[in-house]
């Protein structure tokens, strides 16, 4: 018998492959040498630093053209790579964020970091894939991890709520996903999404039931992962119970893993029968926007206000989706680029100011900040501002970018409705401002012997400027154009 | 008379041989293991019934079938009066892919009801190409009469019981199902028929003995025989999952209980000593007197791996529970996953030993 | 024939999973579903896919349903526990689109894109082939997902220290 092993080029698995043994040697710290050594962070920060250079690498080399491994499993190109900036910049971030955090709430450190790395290695698989088997695969292996960093307090009540509801409705999400992937599936015959573009733009208008039921199941499991309305209802428990700096991390990553696989499932493969979908999804969006933008109004709690603003931005990403040309997909990667460090800096500062056991998560205790603590009530005010999308941050570029897109495709009223709503985001981001700036301070104490957590506001704060100064050669160095 | 026809009629009469085996061989094992128990702690055991004590079963049978069936008013009615026959399925069922003996040639049968183009006859009902997930599967399901006979008496000995067999199975699969592994990985191949062929041209796959070690423990593990009878375990569950069982319904447990002691016998002589291949004998050699030999063999390799069990459970005691978990996943498992890795380097670095 | 027993296992399928969910005791409900299971490796072995309707069958109702039963029996509970919820019937609404949903396609199903192929055989040959060829690279990503969970099954339930 003569079995073929396929050609493996293992340079453009290297992020994926890096990443997911340094979270595996992150756990085996964790045995060799009892519990405290406190080395587990630094694992995981070489592995994703290494994972980063090796990224920068695939970068130089496969920018040009699309390639693929292990037969057609793996692909590396422009979105690719663009996505596993975001991811890594994602843990990186968070990781330093969550170094004295973890400590001081005595959480199991390596199975943190471990779990943090290797949900970053899924998220990453769900970006470099065009194989929706691997869409799937990768998909759990960032939920399941996810789950686990949600509920890793598990002395506590509401950290074990968030764990166990993100894990169900996120199981069942995950059986619409795959539901919807057997019956693409069943009516294309490939898993391929290059392949099944082929199939479905050659039959024209003339398709099978039982593809648009499989496109909509997708659509169910896409929007429960990036929290589009109206499968939404888990993100402010779950964001509200979970650790702020998880938090911060699974709302960008898993938000942005969600989008890389929803663009190339719906802007690639089924871009042919654009028409048929353009609806749903446009209904989605609004009903997104505006749902989160209500809600967020009427918000005590800072972790919650930020819930639904990321739901928001989640219907303003998905806008990129309903656009579906060139500009779009990269305008999205800017958006969710720009929006790592926004999000992530704005949750390190609630993890800072939250205190031991996030004690002080609501908006009022942050009144008076910049009496108290005046660079960080500055950092925090640059964050919301770029929420907000005002100029000169990069918030406003990313969406700059998305409504420029869709008014290309032709799409002006949703382009109208997306600035309305961002308009109206504005009042919900300025009114902590208000009351950090023009309010007397209160007692709560704001401990900031953090260097590691200063370092990576100081590096989202950067971000956040200088994407929004130079936002096209940021664009430039992320696609070459 | 056209093939269809023919095959089924042999195909009925396959399965009647092996049913019939089975249960005649029930109530042998069941007399066998009264008497041997009997010598073991020196009494004499019955042997007043037919000749010799031969009677006993099919005395003690008569009784079980006439007795008053008792159903206690506070079981869950349909799971109850539904176990025993869970049981029993499983326990005959596994039979269905065993190869008892040597292929018969085609023009060796002197039945007159046969057409001319009678095929080679294999004695196997069924020679599926999964043969060996199949014992693995059914083996599998055979607890789900314990758990649900256990649960459906409403008390607390039998729901212990249940737990404690539903525990003990799970643990003891994967042991089970590495050691199958290795098999496999010696045949190249699942289904048993080529697994017993491998065997006849080459060694016996006693040759991996690890892998036969585990295998046998965990077979002793997945038909509650002592040591590993925790599910009945007397003294402290009161006999556990079938406490309120009687007549034919706590019957068709022990059937199954020792219908299942066969089979798994069949199973460990097929995996792993040439099933029905009689050592230096070809068994094409002198027409239908060689296949009938290669039955008898194997009929005679069973016993003694029912014997085998019989002694084992007269002459060791019961497990602890913890000692049960530690043995199953600590021991075994390592043990069996190390056995898959070895014989598989071992078929790399010695191809020729069987292909 | 095969139709015949294509319907009989549908029916015992369909009617148990009605079972699973319309009982109210637990213990009925994992036993249904393990029926469920049954004829759904008997529609497996149907579609000549011996290997996958075996697997079925042992990892299915020989060990996830049995852990399963293990647990429902530990906590052993009762009828009462159920409290009625008026939310039930916006659920079955949406149960019965979902249903209606999933009939569209099959009334439809010559139209599919693809030419009817070859059905090739189910066994464990061409699944090993298909698995450490073509799709290696998911199924190392496999025990990846299989990792994951067991540590999150231990961060979970360690004692503390």
């Amino acid at each position: 018998m003569e079995i073929k092993i396929p050609d493996i080029n293992w340079l453009m698995a290297s992020p994926i492959v890096i990443l997911s043994i340094f979270g595996m040697l992150t756990l085996i710290f964790g045995i060799a040498k009892g519990r405290h050594t406190k080395k587990a962070v630094f694992v995981a920060l070489l592995g994703t630093l290494l994972a980063l250079v090796s990224n920068f690498i695939c970068l130089f080399e496969f920018w040009q053209k699309t390639n693929s491994t292990f037969s057609e499993m793996l692909t590396s190109d422009y979105i690719s790579t663009g996505f596993n900036f975001i991811f890594l910049t994602v843990t990186l971030l968070s990781i330093f964020v969550s170094h004295k955090y973890v400590q001081d709430e005595n959480l199991p450190e390596n199975e943190y970091y471990g779990m943090m790395l290797l949900s970053a290695a899924g998220m990453m698989l769900m970006a470099s894939t065009t194989n929706l088997v691997v869409v799937f695969t990768g998909l759990e292996v960032m939920s399941i991890a996810l789950y686990i960093l949600a509920g890793i307090k598990r002395n506590e009540l509401k950290s074990l709520e968030a764990a166990l509801k993100y894990f169900l409705l996120g199981a069942f999400a995950s059986g619409f996903f795959l539901y919807g992937i057997s019956m693409l599936y069943g009516a294309t015959g490939t898993l391929d999404l290059k392949i099944m573009a082929e199939i479905v733009s050659k039959n024209g208008t003339e398709f099978p039931m039982i593809l648009m039921v499989g496109i909509t199941f997708l659509i169910v499991g896409f929007g429960f992962k990036v929290a589009l309305a109206p499968f939404h209802v888990w993100t402010p428990d779950v964001y509200e119970g979970a650790s702020s700096p998880v938090t911060g991390f699974m709302s960008v990553g898993a938000k942005a893993a969600g989008f890389a696989a929803f663009m190339r499932v719906f802007d690639v493969a089924l871009i042919s029968i654009k028409t048929d979908w353009i609806d749903v999804l446009a209904v989605l969006a609004i009903l997104t926007m505006v749902i989160g933008n209500i809600l967020a109004l009427q918000q005590t709690n800072f972790k919650r206000l930020l819930a639904y603003s990321s739901i928001t931005h989640a219907g303003y990403l998905l806008l990129g989706i309903i656009a579906g040309n060139e500009l779009s997909s990269q305008a999205i990667m800017f958006y969710l680029f720009s929006y790592a460090f926004m999000n992530i800096g704005a949750f390190a500062i609630i993890t800072l100011v939250g205190n031991k056991n996030e004690q002080f998560v609501n908006v009022t205790d942050f009144t008076g900040l910049a009496k108290k603590k005046p660079l960080l009530a500055f950092l925090l005010t640059i964050f919301l501002f770029s929420l907000a999308g005002i100029p000169p941050m990069a918030g406003f570029f990313g969406k700059y970018f998305i409504f420029s897109a869709l008014i290309k495709s032709g799409a002006t009223n949703l382009a109208i409705i997306g600035v309305l709503n961002a308009v109206v985001g504005v009042y919900y981001y300025l009114s902590p401002i208000v009351l950090v700036w023009m309010k007397e301070p209160n007692e709560v104490e704001i401990n900031d012997t953090n260097p590691m957590l200063k370092f990576a506001l100081i590096i989202s704060a950067l971000g956040t400027i200088l994407i929004g100064i130079f936002p096209s050669q940021v664009m430039s160095f992320l696609f070459q154009i | 008379m056209d093939a269809f026809t023919q095959n089924l009629i042999f195909t009925v009469l396959k399965i009647a041989f092996v049913l019939t085996f089975t249960l005649l061989g029930v109530t042998m094992v069941i007399l066998a293991e009264r008497r041997f128990s009997a010598f073991i702690q020196d009494r004499l055991g019955p042997n007043r019934t037919w000749f010799g004590g031969l009677g006993q079963s099919f005395a003690d049978g008569i009784k079980l079938i006439v007795k008053e069936d008792v159903i206690p008013n506070h079981v869950d009615r349909l799971v109850y009066l539904l176990a025993p026959v869970v049981m029993m399925t499983p326990a005959l069922m596994i039979g269905a892919v065993i190869p008892f003996g040597a292929t018969i040639p085609s023009g060796e049968l002197w039945l007159p009801l046969l057409g001319a183009n009678l095929e080679n006859l294999v004695l196997q009902i069924a020679n599926i190409n999964v043969g060996i997930l199949y014992f693995v599967s059914v083996t599998s399901i055979g607890v789900y009469g314990i758990v649900m006979g256990g649960w459906a008496q409403n008390n607390k000995y039998s729901l212990l019981g249940a737990l404690r067999a539903s525990a003990q199975m799970i643990s003891y699969e994967l042991p089970l199902g590495l050691s199958v592994v290795a098999v496999v990985l010696m045949a190249g191949s699942l289904s048993l028929g080529e697994i017993v062929k491998v065997q006849q041209e080459g060694f016996w796959f006693i040759l991996n003995f690890p892998a036969f070690l585990v295998f046998l423990i965990a077979v002793f593990a997945e038909t509650n025989r002592l040591p590993f009878d925790l599910a009945e375990c007397e003294q402290e569950l009161v006999a556990g999952y079938h406490t309120e069982y009687s007549s034919m319904k706590f019957g068709m447990f022990l059937l199954a209980e020792y219908a299942n002691l066969i089979t798994s016998s069949a199973f460990i002589v097929t995996l792993f000593f040439g099933g029905w291949d009689v050592p230096f004998y070809d068994e094409t050699a002198h027409g239908l007197a060689g296949v009938l030999l290669s039955v008898i063999v194997f009929a005679i390799k069973i016993s003694f791996f029912v014997f085998l069990f019989i002694w084992v459970r007269w002459s060791l005691p019961r497990f602890r529970y913890d000692q049960l978990m530690h043995l199953g996943w600590k021991r075994l498992l390592p043990i069996s996953l190390a056995t898959v890795v070895g014989t598989a380097i071992l078929m790399v670095l010695f191809k020729d030993l069987y292909h | 024939m095969e139709l015949a027993i294509f319907i009989v296992l549908a029916v015992l399928a369909i009617s148990s999973a009605v079972v699973v969910i319309t009982q109210k005791s637990p213990v009925y409900s994992v036993l249904a579903l393990v029926s469920t299971f049954f004829a759904l490796a008997g529609i497996y072995v149907l579609l000549n896919a011996y290997f996958l309707a075996m697997i079925q069958i042992a990892v299915y109702a020989g060990a996830i349903m049995v852990l399963f039963l293990f647990v429902v029996m530990l906590l052993n509970l009762k009828e009462q526990y159920y409290v009625e919820n008026p939310k039930k019937i916006i659920g079955g609404v949406l149960g019965l689109a979902f249903v209606f949903a999933l009939l569209f396609p099959i009334f439809e199903i010559e139209k599919n894109l693809v030419p009817e192929s070859q059905m090739p055989v189910g066994d464990a040959y061409n699944i090993g082939i298909r698995l450490f060829t073509d799709y290696v690279f998911p199924f190392e990503i496999a025990s990846i997902i299989l990792l994951i969970a067991t540590v999150g099954a231990i961060v979970f339930t360690k004692k503390h220290s």
